[in-house]
């Protein structure tokens, strides 16, 4: 072979390899589209997007579901997920009925059907385990129960903001009133999930909550609202990366677990209700220190850079430091504080990942499907304000 | 050419198949076997997820693939070796 030749064949090598490089970078980012494609629809709030999502929905609300539908190893958090499953289905009902009027004679009753649900015997079956008396029983008393009733309350006051005279609003009033004065008697400005545990992000539930229940009452909650918010952001963050910490303990609030994705994006997503200016700095925390884009597939890490762990029930699993559950929460931040490419992104992720079919995912099961269907249709924070 | 229809028909059975065991996994609730953190899991459920799972990993890793492959081809051919040119 002459030298010229041996060039030429040289150069046409790197020309093959060069154009094979951008092809599978191309390819990636095709994939990316063709998962996220769907997300252009969800973030611009149209109807047909939504009501799939809503209607994937029904299947799990007229089922009848029970903890031994999940398979968590553990009595309590199969109690939990059954719970969540259809709190954040009625999250997912209300904001849908919300954003479209038409929708909301159909879900104001899928709504309280799920709320009979959440409150069946069954569904407070978790939380009186774990106190040893009933949730609604100890209305009035100083048992705060915020795993049950926090997340109660957001269901309810949904419930009364999509549909005033809800058959619900007697109860909605009572958990709400238990809960506030609870809180005012609160030495740390936190209240109890279960006997000796406190989790921020469990009470941000009730704060959300609380800011529903002023829109829909008229009442005023505001000093309380601002007092917790206040105490929340200045007590309960990290100061490093600005990420709220996801256990603290129950006599002086002193942090006992790391500040984690997951729980920072619950929270924010709930407090969009109540305090919308908070969500948006916790969602900019979590920008800076946990958000990343990959050819086209965002994620979001569970613990911030100098912190790790293995996840847990709250994490999901955690791959290579990005947690399944601070990945799906972050599709409603997005969508409340108006950040598209993060929402196609990440929604690109969950649907790869998680098998979009229809409004269902095959590897969401009822709890993964609630999530979504509340996450992907959260509204603008604009809406609460 | 006919490699090129042969790994286009193997992407188009591998989607098919995810679809499959996407749809599968939707009607038996194959979820939790996947994202619970130990326990009672269902030795059909887990099959299911995981085939899913696998099936679509398998056919996002073939389409880049074929994609990369198939664009060194068309370079290769576009751009026929000197070494035989000269010979």
């Amino acid at each position: 072979m002459t030298h010229g030749a041996a060039v030429r064949s040289g150069v046409r090598r790197a020309v093959q390899l060069f154009a094979a490089s951008v092809t599978l970078v191309v390819a990636v980012r095709s994939l990316a589209f063709y998962y996220g494609y769907p997300a252009e629809a969800l973030y611009d709030g149209e109807l047909a997007a939504q009501d799939e999502y809503a209607r994937g929905m029904d299947r799990w609300i007229d089922e009848e579901l029970t903890s031994r539908d999940f398979a968590t190893g553990s009595d309590r958090f199969d109690g939990e997920w059954l719970f969540a499953t259809r709190m954040m289905a009625v999250l997912g009902y209300g904001q849908t009925a919300i954003e479209h009027p038409e929708l909301r004679p159909e879900h104001a009753r899928l709504i309280d059907d799920a709320i009979d649900a959440l409150i069946s015997n069954e569904g407070r079956r978790f939380d009186r385990e774990a106190w040893g008396s009933d949730a609604l029983d100890d209305l009035g008393t100083r048992r705060s129960h915020v795993a049950y009733l926090g997340y109660l309350a957001l269901a309810l006051a949904m419930a009364r903001t999509v549909n005033p005279p809800t058959r619900h609003a007697a109860l909605e009033a009572r958990v709400v009133d238990h809960l506030a004065r609870r809180l005012e008697a609160s030495e740390t400005g936190l209240l109890e999930t279960y006997p000796g545990e406190v989790y921020p992000i469990d009470n941000t539930s009730f704060l959300g909550a609380l800011g529903l229940h002023d829109r829909a009452t008229g009442e005023d909650h505001s000093a309380l609202l601002e007092r917790s918010c206040a105490g929340l952001a200045g007590r309960y963050r990290d100061p490093h990366s600005g990420l709220l910490y996801q256990a603290v303990d129950v006599d002086d609030g002193a942090p006992i677990d790391v500040p984690r994705g997951s729980g920072t994006a619950l929270g924010a997503y709930f407090l969009s209700f109540a305090d919308p200016a908070l969500s948006r700095s916790l969602y900019e925390s979590m920008r800076e220190s946990l958000l990343s884009v990959t050819s086209g597939f965002g994620t979001t890490r569970e613990y911030p850079r100098g912190h790790g762990g293995l996840g847990d029930i709250d994490s999901g699993p955690v791959l290579f430091g990005q947690g399944v559950s601070a990945t799906g929460f972050t599709l409603a931040l997005a969508r409340v504080h108006g950040d598209r490419e993060t929402f196609v992104a990440t929604y690109a992720t969950a649907a790869f990942f998680g098998g979009s079919v229809g409004g269902n995912y095959a590897l969401g099961g009822p709890v993964g499907d609630g999530l979504l269907f509340a996450l992907v249709t959260a509204l603008p924070a604009e809406t609460w304000r | 050419m006919k490699r090129a229809l042969f790994g286009l028909v193997v992407l188009a059975m591998l989607l098919g198949l995810d679809r499959a065991f996407a749809s599968l996994a939707v009607e038996t609730n194959a979820a939790g076997a996947l994202l619970s953190p130990g326990g009672a899991v269902r030795l059909e459920a887990f099959a299911v997820a995981a085939a899913f799972l696998l099936t679509r990993l398998t056919f996002a890793l073939s389409f880049c693939a074929f994609a990369a492959v198939l664009a060194g081809s068309a370079v290769r051919w576009a751009w026929p070796s000197p070494t035989a040119t000269d010979r």
